[in-house]
């Protein structure tokens, strides 16, 4: 379980403080995904990158199973918003990065590799750098980095943002089986309202500047058949659209 | 295809310079400008007899200048990019010495060291590794902190992450601020073996001008030069094997 207490983040600037997160609380079970919506500069990404232990210095208290956030201790794939890939190392290069950091080098399973890339539809790009590959492809790798990883912590920021909607489907639906097969815990950020109901069986809704939980949602339709087609799909996110509006109305009233 | 390309306009600025020279030897018609052909010639007649100790002189003398800048400049470089209070101390130090004309510590480094190898690798070492230093510096500070993130949410030591990050991330500056240094570590090599020696290019050139050896000292000239292209080549060659995700 992940264990959210009174967390509230201050971004210190020269001349003044900025209160990006207030006073989170919040707990996430193991082996689900938990969606976290927001508008837009709400802190998503600050939260994500505390789990990710980017961010360290912040008050309250986060436990991953009872333990503070170690990166050296705990297993965990990060899908950072802008990919985070490094411009000197080739796809391949990229995509093993976390297992030659975690496991050590002799681990990496080239078959996983190719495996993982031609489900994720950017098979045979092996040898490109990052700089010669689309925006999309890009996206993808950060994807198959942190899967091929088989983390116990999976952190999503806006993972299929660059992907067109034929695409988008196609690799939601990907994460989901591989997310079936084995039940990863997992953070997806997003502020697509459809997206966070196909695929987060928890529904978080942060509420803007600064960012604080405005409500939680356990996705009453998640894991079911065909939940694209179906009428609670829809209801359900007119619903939520509607939370979101009323937040953001009393936010300009303030 | 890209390269051969490039290897045939090589070519073709070689023939314009040699074209230029026999041009030059024809209108001055002088023997202070000997034909290049003259040139080759001799060269050819006396480069395994007479020149290539001196090249083999000269060239180990640059070549451990720049390993031992390369040796004892990059890691300097490194910390002072990467720890700030490393930087905060030696900053001050590398900023008051670069300006430094090197070539006027030649009498104090001969003084100290002596006329033989060391004062001359030393000189070398001298105008490279400030370059190298500041370079490797920069190169790191200018980082944008993003590309540490993927590293820390690994949970990755400083091993790690000056293996995958600072150093590839370096990489650039740091050839191209050898490549600049390069020119000029050359012609402090040719001043400082015009002391004390009795071998190096410096000394061969040096020596076949007193001698009135014009083709003997353009044959000089032209393999020092050599030397100088083998190492930029050598740069270039290395940059494109290690740096070959940024050009394209
Ligand atoms: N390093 C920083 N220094 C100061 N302020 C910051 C910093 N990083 C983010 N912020 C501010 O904190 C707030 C939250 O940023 P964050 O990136 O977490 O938003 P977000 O919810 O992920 O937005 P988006 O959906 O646009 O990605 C924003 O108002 C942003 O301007
Ligand atoms: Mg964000």
């Amino acid at each position: 379980m992940i264990d959210i207490k009174n967390v509230t983040v201050t971004y210190k600037s020269q001349d003044s403080d900025y209160v990006a997160l207030e006073n989170i609380n919040l707990e996430i079970p193991d082996g689900e995904i938990c969606g976290i919506i927001g508008p837009s500069g709400c802190g998503k990404s600050t939260l994500l990158k505390i789990f990710a232990g980017i961010i360290t210095d912040y008050d309250g208290s986060v436990k991953i199973r009872g333990e503070a956030v170690m990166p050296n201790r705990q297993r965990i794939g990060f899908i950072p918003q802008n990919y985070g890939l490094l411009p000197w190392k080739n796809v391949y290069q990229n995509v093993t990065l976390g297992i030659k950091i975690k496991d050590g080098k002799d681990k990496i399973s080239d078959g996983d590799v190719e495996h993982t890339l031609r489900r994720l539809g950017i098979g045979g790009l092996e040898k490109r750098y990052p700089n010669e590959l689309s925006g999309g492809q890009q996206q993808r790798v950060s994807l198959a980095r942190a899967f091929i990883l088989k983390p116990d912590l999976l952190l999503m920021d806006e993972p299929f943002s660059a992907l067109d909607a034929i695409t988008r489907e196609e690799i939601q639906d990907t994460f989901l089986e591989a997310w079936k097969e084995e039940p990863v815990s997992t953070i997806l950020v997003t502020h697509h309202v459809e997206e966070v109901i196909y695929l987060a069986s928890k529904i978080v809704i942060l509420s803007n500047a600064p960012g604080k939980v405005q409500k939680v949602i356990n996705n009453p339709i998640f894991g079911m058949e065909n939940i694209r087609n179906r009428k609670e799909y829809i209801s359900l996110s007119l619903e939520l659209r509607r939370m979101m509006k009323e937040d953001w109305i009393n936010d300009r009233q303030k | 295809m890209i390269d051969k390309n490039k290897l045939t306009y090589y070519g073709y600025g070689m023939i314009a310079l040699l074209l230029i020279w026999q041009g030059l030897s024809m209108i001055i018609a002088l023997p202070i400008v000997p034909a290049p052909f003259d040139v080759m010639i001799n060269l050819v007649k006396i480069f395994a007899s007479k020149i290539m100790i001196h090249g083999g002189y000269s060239l180990w003398r640059i070549g451990a200048g720049v390993l031992l800048s390369i040796l004892i400049g990059v890691p300097i470089g490194l910390v002072m990019g990467y720890f700030e209070t490393w930087d905060r101390f030696l900053s001050p130090i590398t900023y008051l010495t670069y300006p430094i004309p090197k070539i006027a510590l030649l009498p104090i480094v001969m003084l100290s060291f002596g006329l033989g190898e060391l004062s001359k690798i030393l000189m070398i070492v001298l105008i490279i590794i400030f370059q190298v230093i500041i370079a490797i510096r920069d190169g790191v500070k200018a980082i944008p902190k993003e590309a540490y993130y993927p590293l820390y949410s690994l949970g990755a030591n400083n091993k790690d992450i000056f293996r995958e990050i600072i150093i590839p991330a370096s990489m650039p500056k740091f050839l191209t601020s050898l490549r600049i240094a390069m020119a000029t570590a050359i012609s402090v090599l040719f001043f400082t073996e015009t002391f004390g020696t009795q071998y190096g290019m410096g000394y061969f050139i040096m020596d076949a001008w007193m001698r009135v050896n014009y083709l003997e000292m353009y044959s000089g000239i032209v393999v020092l030069s050599m030397i100088g292209l083998l190492l930029f080549v050598s740069i270039d060659f290395i940059e494109r094997h290690m740096c070959s995700w940024q050009s394209k």
